[in-house]
């Protein structure tokens, strides 16, 4: 019997979330709308719970990966906001890497974190029954080629949107269904690495 | 066009915030005669949290600015009046939010969400200064399926 791919997906309460979220540090900026770098704990658990988040664990051969996050769209509830931010993984030591709060020195490829995101995307299919995702990425957030490798379309970009390091940035929204995401799982794994350096030039950030 | 000053809500104009309206809509008429339309409701007047804000026209309709982000200076915008689509009447409403957003509260950025399926009032947003930047399939249920949304931004060119 195949192994079912949801099985390493776990629902957190929003404490845990927040925890996992300060552990993946500069990977997990803009994660459903909230700052791990700038805010503190109590605010990210206040806003999260306003927004009615739900957080989740997600896991490779039996070690968290990633946190993973969804607010439901409270106009059409089979669409929801997602958001995944990778945890660093852990030092000769064993404790997490430092993470640096632009991007941790230590993470998995693109290729590896659109794994990630197929599974969990497919989890909230099957047991939350939503039908199509939206996600939301500034140019140099970690997630962003992973999200673009893993079957997500840019369906705009909001200008100017958020303020981070100095500036105000814009922020691409995305979109997918699952049966999109899929199919990508054949797809050149490089395109969103390829992408996200288009977008800095164009901001005329260092690629 | 006549220039509005928008006021803080009280309890007087509690009407103002009863209607059939588009969820999180931009601009959104009350239109009980709408396919499938929503049930009346009324909208909280006070801020939920410190980063909403509630405003009205008297005798016209209500402003509210949800989400702010005093760090990225930016808003969610919504606004919404009795009565059938009246692009006059929206179009006051929309100016006077805009100004008060970026002259009241220094804000520099509004946003909204936009479903054309229930009439995209493109020439008012556009007067506005609004752009659409972002087009989602499906985030919308409208007249029983469902839509595509559209997100208008709008910058403070001062």
């Amino acid at each position: 019997m195949p192994a079912d791919p949801t099985a390493e997906v776990r629902v957190l309460d929003t404490y845990e979330g927040v925890d996992l979220l300060r552990r993946a540090a500069g990977w997990g900026r803009g994660f459903l709308g909230v700052d791990p770098v700038t805010q503190n704990s109590t605010l990210m658990v206040r806003l999260l719970t306003e927004a009615e988040a739900e957080t989740y664990q997600v896991a490779a051969h039996g070690s968290a990966v990633a946190v993973a996050g969804c607010v439901r769209n409270p106009a059409n509830r089979h669409q929801a906001l997602v958001a995944i931010a990778e945890l660093p993984s852990a030092g000769p030591d064993g404790a997490p890497a430092d993470a640096d709060p632009r991007r941790p020195a230590a993470s998995a490829s693109p290729a590896e974190l659109a794994k990630v995101i197929r599974r969990f995307l497919t989890y909230l299919s099957t047991h939350r029954d939503i039908t199509s995702f939206v996600a939301h990425a500034v140019v140099g957030d970690g997630a962003l080629p992973g999200l673009i490798d893993s079957g997500f379309c840019e369906v705009g970009r909001l200008r100017e949107h958020v303020y981070r390091s100095g500036g105000f940035h814009d922020e691409h929204v995305f979109f997918a269904r699952l049966a999109k995401v899929l199919e990508s799982s054949g797809a050149d794994p490089s395109s969103g690495a390829e992408r996200e350096r288009e977008w800095e030039r164009e901001r005329g950030e260092p690629s | 066009m006549m220039t509005l000053e928008l006021v803080g809500y009280r309890a007087a104009h509690a009407e103002l915030l009863r209607g059939h309206w588009l969820t999180g809509e931009l601009i959104s008429p009350s239109r009980p005669a709408a396919p499938g339309p929503a049930p009346a409701r009324t909208l909280e007047p006070a801020p939920p949290r410190p980063e909403s804000r509630v405003l009205v026209a008297p005798d016209l309709g209500f402003v509210r600015y949800l989400e702010i982000s005093w760090v990225s200076r930016r808003a969610r915008l919504e606004i919404g009046y009795a009565g059938d689509p009246d692009p006059d009447r929206a179009a006051v409403l929309l100016g006077a939010a805009v100004r008060h957003a970026f002259g009241a509260f220094r804000l520099r950025r509004l946003h909204g969400w936009v479903t054309p399926a229930a009439g995209l009032p493109e020439r008012v947003l556009a007067e506005a200064g609004f752009v659409c930047e972002a087009r989602v399939e499906e985030a919308g249920w409208y007249a029983g399926a469902a839509v595509e949304r559209q997100i208008w931004g709008c910058l403070d060119a001062g």
